[in-house]
């Protein structure tokens, strides 16, 4: 068994499911190494969301078996605030709207929960400032409440947003690039280059899921795993995912169950 | 219990056509049971701050009654932060002529208030916007009753209530739209929305809409409900704990009342108040 101090967001023999309905998850082993990019893709249906929710603490989520350990912490006992604090951030495809809750006041005080030694407001309202530019967000956002009326590519920006803002150690982005035009899956990544670029990003590790290969034309991926039915049924390189585009699952599907039959 | 009515002659305030005023009034129920006449002035404009305090262990029945004139502008605030045990019952009215435009905004923050408020729009174009929240906790109990009367063609009215109970917080709110036979062209829209924090809390929501015209717009929309842990999650996912993410969610509940009232400093007051007696509330 590898050391419990091992770096990385390390997933063991996950096993899990929606509260009271069948195991979704059938053994998960995958690793994030810090300052890598893992992509994890697969067709609709195969566990990838409840690999993030399971991993984030989401309460209708159960896990039957399995650990999930951030640089050597254990996750799975931690509440949701203590799991992000610890340094896990989660992109959600379907973020909440917080009506009457506006975007500064939630983005302030997610920061200071998680960077409780935090800048002085000048420096991080120019922070901000910054972040919202390579966004390609106007300054209005701040003032409105969060995803509140928001179009489905504002969600997506502001969940980047929230990232670089974050800095998290590790960052889950659950099919970000879905339902987003071609400016704003730039604007994705961008932000997500940025933010590798600072001191606060650069050993961030991310796990991105997607269905789509499009999004690893802006964030290339280091390595892709692809799950089926609850599994990881094969792990490559960069060229994996290149092959999902031309195959599509099914070439994958057909080689994967041919070899363990 | 004795109940003691305003019977004192009370405070007139008489705001002079086309004047531009603000006033602040502010009464302690130790001292004084509010009876309050404004008579404002054809055109004239005016943004009244009513700041009710106190602590009473007599029903008193404070009064308002705001007299609008020809297309006056009336802004009447209401900031009612009674001590524990006080029992209030509270009754204005507000008349509005040609024109005229008639705001009350209301927070009832404290004790065992009862508040009723009831807008009668008599000249054509008269348009009316309550906005209203209260907030018992612990083992108060309050009572808020709204009615417009559309008593002539072409007048409109907006009514906004946000109202949360916590701990044994109990709450009942009458909210009532009457529009006459011949006010045809009016519009009136009706919206409450409730949080409850706890299995203990309960607050009432009863609408009535009496409708005798047959040319007219009226809307109802009413939510009642704890909060939602989908909303709670995505904030705990951002590193907020539990505690700190339901205060942001209730607060941020209350918002669209908030944001009809008057003046930033006003409003910031408004947030610190609830704010306080939320976190007094999980104590």
């Amino acid at each position: 068994m590898e050391g419990v101090s091992k770096r990385g967001l390390v997933i063991s023999g996950l096993h899990a499911g929606v509260e009271g309905k069948e195991e979704i998850l059938k053994g998960i082993d995958l690793t994030v190494e810090p300052g890598r990019v893992a992509a994890l893709m697969g067709p609709n249906g195969s566990g990838k969301s409840t690999l993030a929710f399971a991993m984030s603490g989401h309460p209708n989520y159960a896990i039957e078996s399995g650990t999930v350990t951030l640089d050597g912490t254990s996750l799975l006992e931690l509440s949701p605030d203590k799991r992000a604090r610890a340094g896990l951030f989660l992109s959600f495809q379907y973020p909440a709207a917080i009506p009457g809750v506006s975007v500064a006041n939630f983005i302030r005080t997610a920061r200071m929960a998680v960077k409780p030694d935090d800048l002085p407001p000048a420096k991080f309202r120019a922070m901000i400032y910054e972040k919202l530019e390579v966004l390609d967000m106007d300054p209005a956002f701040l003032s409105r409440y969060v995803n509140d009326g928001f179009s489905g590519g504002e969600k997506k920006r502001l969940e980047m947003l929230q990232l670089a803002i974050l800095a998290p150690k590790y960052a889950v982005l659950d099919e970000t690039d879905s339902g987003l035009d071609v400016d704003a899956l730039q604007a994705v990544g961008r932000s997500i280059e940025a933010l590798r670029a600072t001191d606060d990003g650069k050993d961030t590790g991310f796990l991105i899921i997607t269905h789509y290969p499009r999004i690893l034309r802006h964030v290339p991926a280091d390595v892709v795993h692809i799950m089926m039915d609850g599994r990881i049924v094969k792990t490559g390189g960069p060229d994996l995912a290149e092959r999902v585009e031309r195959e599509g699952y099914d070439g994958i599907r057909e080689e994967v169950v041919g070899g363990v039959a | 219990m004795a109940s003691l009515s305003a019977t004192a002659p009370g405070r007139v305030i008489e705001i002079p056509p086309g004047a531009i005023e603000e006033r602040v009034l502010d009464y302690d129920l130790a001292i004084e049971v509010p009876n309050t006449i404004v008579n404002v002035g054809a055109g004239a404009r005016v943004t009244i701050l009513e700041r009710l305090h106190g602590t009473t262990d007599h029903n008193v029945v404070p009064r308002t009654e705001i007299n609008a004139g020809e297309n006056a502008h009336v802004s009447y605030t209401v900031l009612e932060t009674f001590g524990p045990g006080t029992v209030v019952t509270s009754q204005r009215t507000s008349n509005a002529r040609t024109g005229a435009h008639v705001a009350w905004n209301i927070a009832l923050l404290g004790g065992s208030a009862s508040d009723e408020i009831v807008a009668k729009q008599d000249g054509a174009g008269a348009e009316c916007e309550i906005a209203a929240l209260f907030f018992p906790v612990a083992r108060e109990s309050v009572q808020l009753t709204t009615e417009v009367q559309h008593n002539v063609p072409h007048t409109t009215s907006q009514t906004v209530v946000r109202s949360i109970a916590a701990g044994h917080g109990r709450g009942r709110y009458y909210g009532n739209i009457r529009i006459a036979a011949h006010a045809h062209g009016s519009e009136a829209s009706l919206r409450d929305d409730t949080l409850l924090i706890g299995k203990d809390a309960k607050i009432d929501a009863i609408p009535a809409l009496e409708i005798a015209a047959n040319d007219v717009k009226a809307f109802h929309g009413a939510t009642v409900g704890a909060i939602d842990e989908e909303h709670i999650f995505y904030l705990m996912s951002r590193g907020i704990e539990r505690d700190a993410a339901e205060k942001l969610i209730a607060l941020g509940f209350f918002e669209p009342a908030v944001a009809r009232f008057p003046g930033e400093e006003l409003r910031a007051e408004l947030r610190a108040l609830l704010e306080e007696k939320l976190v007094g509330a999980r104590r």
